[in-house]
């Protein structure tokens, strides 16, 4: 266990990360000692996103994973059960897989051959009855399995800490959100299926730069993103000046900066004024018979949802705490690999029974936009890139970022119980909710502490019954 | 049943197998184990480490006869012909 960095000299966490004034000190970006402490107290403690079901389809399917600084390999077993493991020989350590993804009946060390079941189990040892003269209990020496996992309508994301609250009540009012982020696109739950493989590469700047930043810093983009806007590379072409985005009809809704300040996660989403989905508009005039399959699922989905209100799950992007961001088309990993140092995939998601030359027309629109060699994305690069070094020096350090865009600008609305929205205008309050939440983990000394029915014996007023674990359940 | 030195020695050694020959090896599969123990394969990893066999004969341990286990190249001593 970390010793807590509760004060630095006479400075303690909560005085680096001051929402109340919007300032943060560098060092939170930039110091080794609070680096070391995130991967304690966030990553070995948060429920992360290890991957997809359409990754591991059949028994024996595997592919490695990340959670935190370390490697998992997530897997389906003989049985059909999906398993997620960190990824090292309990002999002595070596990586018992070795690609990067495959199908296996077992996962065997190559340093001395002890050989792991798809379920974990320890089920080969060499020398088990001449030399180990079957005393070793190979019961107790399968692979390190995650404390939870959750498959999430497709998505799967697991934890280390057994006291972690279950996956649904973690991500509160984002679970609509998550949850329509893996729906097809005619509105079908679990209906995606990821492009293979995960686009992968590290990038030299501190992973909350660009965790922190994805679905709440839209101020950036003007500036930022003017020539990749100008290049038009947008499914439509020139088309109403181009621009890098599909083009979208109309609805009435409000759109804003959405956050849990309870859990940290947040969003740029909408409230909708009517039930129902906007019209499917022509966006891929690139690429003839594409639009064909978009507009009738389009019309399959308004007819599902014709009364519904989409609150937050409809269009925009959003954050899951600590590290994953995605939208109903892509998934942004911000993985820790030291603290100037992150490790960023990207995979994208895509109807599983959207015929190929669909497939085809959103991978390459996918790739011109994102990941190492995408237009958009590498123009967030090369500030985030810059960001980090220029604040490293001494006398940096002693500048505090800023973070006072749209402070103390919020509302809330009672159609989405549970969330904060700033809407007028660009606003920085959802990097402050993620930056309000790292502070709470950095200081915790269990669930007990963070989880907010937890840590209030109630919940602020909206609890309603009781969750899977025992506590209050609050009504979001 | 368990099959005595005599049997033992009328087994007919087609191979003495290495890591990649086992690779390859079909279920089905008679080995002879160092320890001595008959053994077929019912599954075979095809990683040229492991395989999982069901035992024939063992003089060794008779309760072992019947069971399936996995078996580690190392321990096969050769291909047993059918």
């Amino acid at each position: 266990m970390v010793t807590y960095i509760k004060g630095r000299g006479d400075r303690s966490l909560r005085d680096l990360v001051d929402l109340e004034k919007g300032q943060v000190s560098r060092e939170v970006y930039v110091n080794e000692d609070i680096y070391a402490q995130e991967l304690e107290q966030i990553f070995g403690r948060a429920w992360l996103l290890v991957g997809h079901e359409s990754q591991v389809e059949n028994p024996g399917d595997f592919v490695l994973g990340r959670m935190g600084e370390e490697e998992i390999i997530l897997t389906r077993d003989r049985k059909g059960q999906i398993h997620v493991f960190l990824n090292t020989c309990r002999h002595r350590g070596m990586k018992v897989c070795r690609y990067d993804d495959g199908n296996a009946l077992v996962f065997t060390c190559p340093f001395h051959a002890w050989t792991y079941d798809t379920d974990g189990r320890l089920v080969g040892v060499p020398h088990h009855r001449d030399a180990y003269f079957e005393e070793l209990d190979k019961s107790q020496w399968g692979l390190a399995e995650v404390a939870q996992m959750c498959n999430y309508y497709g998505s799967i994301w697991a934890t280390w800490d057994p006291k972690a609250p279950s996956f649904e009540d973690y991500l509160g009012p984002f679970a609509r959100t998550v949850r329509w982020a893996f729906q097809a696109s005619d509105g079908t739950d679990a209906g995606v299926e990821l492009y293979k493989p995960a686009q992968r590469w590290r990038l030299p700047s501190n992973w909350k730069f660009g965790a922190f930043s994805f679905a709440g810093d839209s101020a950036h983009a003007a500036m930022t993103h003017l020539s990749v806007n100008a290049a038009a590379i947008g499914p439509q072409g020139e088309v109403e000046g181009g621009g890098r985005h599909p083009l979208a009809a109309p609805f009435p809704s409000k759109r804003g900066y959405m956050s849990s300040r309870e859990l940290g996660h947040v969003g740029q989403l909408a409230i909708y004024e009517q039930p129902g989905v906007a019209p499917y508009r022509d966006t891929w005039l690139l690429e003839p018979g594409v639009d064909d399959y978009w507009r009738e699922q389009r019309e399959i989905k308004q007819q599902r949802f014709a009364d519904e209100y989409l609150h937050m799950q409809s269009d925009g992007q959003f954050h899951i705490w600590p590290n994953a961001t995605m939208s109903d088309w892509r998934i942004l990993m911000w993985h820790p690999h030291g603290v100037g140092m992150t490790e960023s995939w990207r995979q994208y998601q895509v109807d599983k029974n959207a015929p190929k030359h669909v497939k085809d027309s959103k991978r390459r629109y996918v790739m011109r936009y994102c990941g190492p060699a995408g237009i958009t994305e590498s123009d967030d690069m090369e500030n985030w890139n810059y960001a980090h070094p220029a604040s490293l020096g001494m006398v940096a350090q002693r500048f505090p970022y800023n973070f006072q865009l749209g402070l103390h600008h919020n509302h809330y609305d009672e159609r989405i119980p549970g969330v904060t929205i700033g809407d007028r205008g660009p606003s920085e309050e959802n990097q402050r909710a993620r930056l309000r939440r790292w502070v709470e983990f950095m200081e915790a000394g269990s669930w007990d502490d963070i989880f907010p029915v937890r840590k209030n014996g109630k919940s602020n007023g909206r609890a309603n019954g009781k969750s899977r674990n025992g506590n209050i359940k609050p009504s979001w | 049943m368990t099959q005595g030195g005599a049997d033992r020695a009328e087994r007919r050694r087609v191979n003495t197998p290495d890591g990649m020959f086992i690779r390859d090896m079909p279920e089905g599969t008679k080995l002879e184990l160092k320890n001595g123990d008959l053994v077929e394969i019912t599954l075979n990893a095809r990683d040229g480490g492991w395989l999982v066999a069901r035992c024939l004969e063992s003089d060794n341990d008779p309760s072992r006869v019947g069971t399936e286990d996995w078996v580690f190249f190392a321990e096969v001593a050769s291909e047993i012909e059918s």
